[in-house]
């Protein structure tokens, strides 16, 4: 297929993880800022715009001011407006390859949030947040069960399990900075979506190495790094020509294969002694398989320069 | 209409108000509330109501009033504890708590209390509740009050007494983690200048009380909530604790008595089950024991409960502490065991089993409050000043055909507290229902608890099968319990810095 389609699919993928997630993290930590720690909102604030890989130019002052930031604004490229209209140009781009269903789905959210006043009345972050979350799932069943499972799902899958695992990543840093306590832990699980199959596997929520653990490896739970991980790359599989072999660290197989294998080998110990440097790798370890699939795949996409 | 004309409206001559002194001043505890509401609009106020609404009825949260499923009734004026008061009332439901464990225990095993003529063993003996098919033996770690409901009710004083206690299956606390989340949903601005007590470690804490109370030598326990069914009043409730813990709902045809062993049939093999968290009454639970046609239970339960290998929580026979008429023994019970005062008093009570007491309560019947020992959901309530001449009547009777099922109390204004009525916020009688989990080591009280409104003007009916409401609940923080903000860690913000967002 074209490299340039096989980008835009890869994006979408990984466009919609990052708005669903988004929007989980700024709900869930919202929330719980207000019922449990209404005066720690500037460091919270200062906190989540640091996980997004940022820092916005200026301290946060409080809460708000990081949700219209995190959330709205428009010079900020993983805010959740500028995803979606990432995520809209996107599939405008491949409208002839993906079910109609799933372009609508897609081009739908883009043009309520435009239309909408969300954001202006305070009371309706929650609203505005499900909304977000409940567009992202209605994307990801029509990814689900309408599109064949050719090249173009394996690029997309493989662009959402990479953000995956970025994201999940990030919420663990996140819950790295505050207080050690339990309710720390469960606002975490559940801005990943994770709190009640924790709850139905492991059930306790002061055993943080357990709770690690789950989010890392469970493989019962399809959000965790390392179902993500594989499924990754069991995509990579479908997609490479089945005469090649792996052992070559321009494959995407090769770095997803080893993220799998490191996950599932090892220590939790060590993971739950240096989680932030686990973060940290994980998000590297996403960086460097995003460049393979981009040297391998995507270059022909640049645009043609002449020189003179 | 703003919201503050409400409050140069607002009658606060009758009753103590939570959140008005008598002096029609913003008591300090609601003064950020109060600024919130200066900048509201009526029907702002109405909007997120609505929010709410459909948000419980998306879903699910609901309860059945006259056989209808309506949305949870939550009114949006929170109900304000401080961290002063609720120390009082912590000290005061643990204790309660303590004396009665001790209390039932002593019953259902030697009988101390009743050897040393504290109460009347007439009274035990006739109690509806006391089953004699759990007596003798007692429960692995000696627990038989999981959690508890502790009703509380504030007089015209501001002071706090005990209405009664709920020892059997009291409900309620999935209400109040719901109506935090909902209220913080709809209201955000209300939390921000307040330090809140957060209520979210409720299930983990009722989870660990139910492994501890496990039979002895399992390893990692199974526990089950039991439930009726989807068409009790208080499903929702039973999913949402079952869910919350991560632990399986069962009703009793999942369950089975295999030689006093309690299982659990699952697609693969039975599996056994070791604590019941139990929503079902006494009566219902063990059709070997006692109804014998009730299809909720399981036959056989109370045997393997007396052979040590289930844990039923809360206990089969706690009825026999929450009896009316065993809650006018409290003080003493508590002077017994703990050798203590009561740090909250109870209500004034009529033993109407005694017959000078029960001339004089049928004398003065209009102005008493009369209630049968046994019954819950305000149900079988006459309350004197509001009752019909027939009604007297027939309480009259009753009350000559079985003095030992009634007491009487004077009629108490209980507390109020601003409520939306659908057209102006208004006073509206109020109690409190904290709750109590005990796991054997310590007790510990969800801080708050559920606020019950009765939603018709001037009625003192608080229940939800009668048609009440519920507020949110808070407890501020005092200046101890707030958590210290931990430093921003310099590596997060660098190591994310590095990250390059394509």
């Amino acid at each position: 297929m074209l490299s340039r389609i096989a980008e835009s699919c890869y994006w979408i993928g990984r466009l919609v993880e990052r708005a669903d997630y988004t929007a989980r993290l700024l709900d869930v930590h919202y929330h719980n800022l207000l019922q449990n720690h209404p005066s720690e909102s500037a460091q919270l604030a200062n906190h989540l715009v640091s996980v997004m890989g940022t820092n916005a130019g200026a301290p946060m002052e409080d809460i708000d001011h990081a949700i219209n930031f995190i959330g709205f604004d428009p010079t900020f490229s993983g805010s959740i407006s500028d995803t979606i209209m990432a995520l809209a140009e996107n599939a405008k781009g491949v409208r002839d390859t993906i079910p109609a269903e799933l372009f609508e789905a897609i081009h739908a959210t883009y043009v309520e949030l435009q239309n909408s006043y969300f954001g202006e009345n305070v009371y309706s972050n929650h609203e505005l947040f499900k909304w977000v979350r409940n567009r992202c799932m209605l994307i990801h069943g029509n990814v689900d069960e309408t599109m064949a499972r050719d090249d173009s799902y394996h690029f997309l899958n493989i662009g959402r399990c990479l953000e995956r695992i970025d994201m999940t990543a990030r919420m663990v840093a996140v819950r790295c900075a505050m207080d050690d306590d339990a309710p720390g832990w469960i606002t975490m699980l559940r801005s990943c979506g994770a709190f009640e199959a924790f709850m139905r596997a492991k059930g306790d929520t002061h055993d943080t190495k357990a709770i690690i653990e789950f989010l890392l490896r469970n493989s019962c739970f399809p959000r965790s790094i390392l179902s993500s991980a594989s499924s990754a790359l069991s995509s990579a599989q479908q997609l490479s020509d089945s005469g090649e072999g792996i052992g070559d660290e321009s494959d995407p197989r090769f770095a997803l294969g080893r993220m799998c294998a490191e996950i599932e080998f090892t220590s939790i110990e060590d993971v739950h002694d240096n989680l932030l440097e686990e973060v940290f790798l994980l998000q590297k370890g996403v960086m460097g398989v995003n460049k393979v699939m981009v040297d391998k795949y995507f270059h022909h996409t640049n645009a043609i320069e002449w020189r003179q | 209409m703003t919201m503050t004309d409400f409050a140069s409206k607002y009658d606060t001559s009758l009753t103590y108000d939570e959140m008005f002194d008598e002096n029609g001043v913003v008591r300090s505890a609601y003064e950020s509330v109060m600024k919130v509401f200066n900048d509201l609009r009526l029907n702002d106020f109405d909007a997120r109501g609505q929010l709410r609404d459909q948000a419980f009825k998306d879903q699910g949260i609901t309860f059945s009033y006259s056989g209808q499923e309506r949305p949870w009734p939550l009114d949006l004026v929170p109900r304000i504890i401080t961290s002063d008061e609720w120390e009082t009332i912590e000290s005061g439901i643990t204790q309660r708590v303590a004396a009665l464990e001790m209390f039932l225990e002593d019953i259902y095993t030697n009988g101390h209390i009743l050897d040393d003529g504290i109460i009347p063993r007439k009274v035990i003996a006739t109690s509806k509740h006391f089953h004699r098919s759990v007596h003798g033996f007692s429960p692995s770690n000696k627990v038989r009050i999981h959690v508890a409901g502790v009703d509380l009710i504030r007089d015209k004083n501001g002071e706090f007494l005990v209405l009664e206690d709920n020892l059997r299956c009291p409900s309620g606390i999935s209400y109040v983690l719901e109506n935090r989340r909902a209220t913080s949903h709809v209201f955000p601005e209300l939390f921000k200048s307040n330090s809140i007590r957060s209520v979210t470690e409720y299930p983990q804490k009722l989870k660990n009380a139910l492994i501890a109370s496990a039979p002895r030598g399992v390893e990692n326990p199974t526990v089950v909530v039991l439930t009726p069914g989807v068409h009790n009043s208080a499903y929702f409730e039973h999913a949402f604790l079952a869910r919350q813990m991560g632990v399986e709902l069962v009703e009793g045809r999942d369950l089975v008595v295999h030689d006093n062993v309690v299982f659990m049939k699952t697609t693969s093999k039975a599996k056994r089950v070791d604590v019941i968290y139990r929503r079902i009454d006494d009566d219902f639970i063990d059709p070997m024991q006692f109804l014998p046609y009730s299809t909720l239970g399981v036959a056989g339960i109370i045997n393997a409960a007396r052979f040590g290998k289930v844990t039923i929580a809360n206990a089969v026979g706690n009825g026999a502490a929450d009896d009316k008429l065993v809650y006018s023994y409290l003080p003493a019970i508590i002077e017994y065991y703990l050798g203590e005062k009561p740090k909250i008093k109870n209500v004034e009570t009529y033993r109407l089993d005694d017959e000078e007491v029960r001339n004089f309560a049928l004398e003065n019947r209009e102005k008493l409050v009369f209630k049968p020992v046994d019954a819950s959901g305000g149900y079988g309530l006459v309350i004197g000043p509001h009752a019909t001449a027939e009604e007297l009547d027939t309480i009259g009777k009753q009350v000559q055909a079985d003095p030992r099922g009634y007491i009487a109390q004077p009629v108490i204004s209980l507390s109020t507290s601003p409520t939306y009525d659908g057209e102006s916020i208004s006073p509206r009688h109020v109690d409190l229902r904290p709750f109590v989990v005990n796991d054997g080591e310590k007790m510990w009280a969800v801080p708050g608890g559920l606020t019950r409104v009765a939603l018709p003007k001037g009625s003192l009916v608080v229940n939800s099968s009668q048609g009440g409401g519920s507020k949110d609940t808070w407890v501020l923080q005092s200046e101890e319990t707030k958590s210290q903000p931990k430093q921003a860690t310099q590596q997060i913000q660098q190591q994310q810095q590095q990250q390059q967002q394509q």
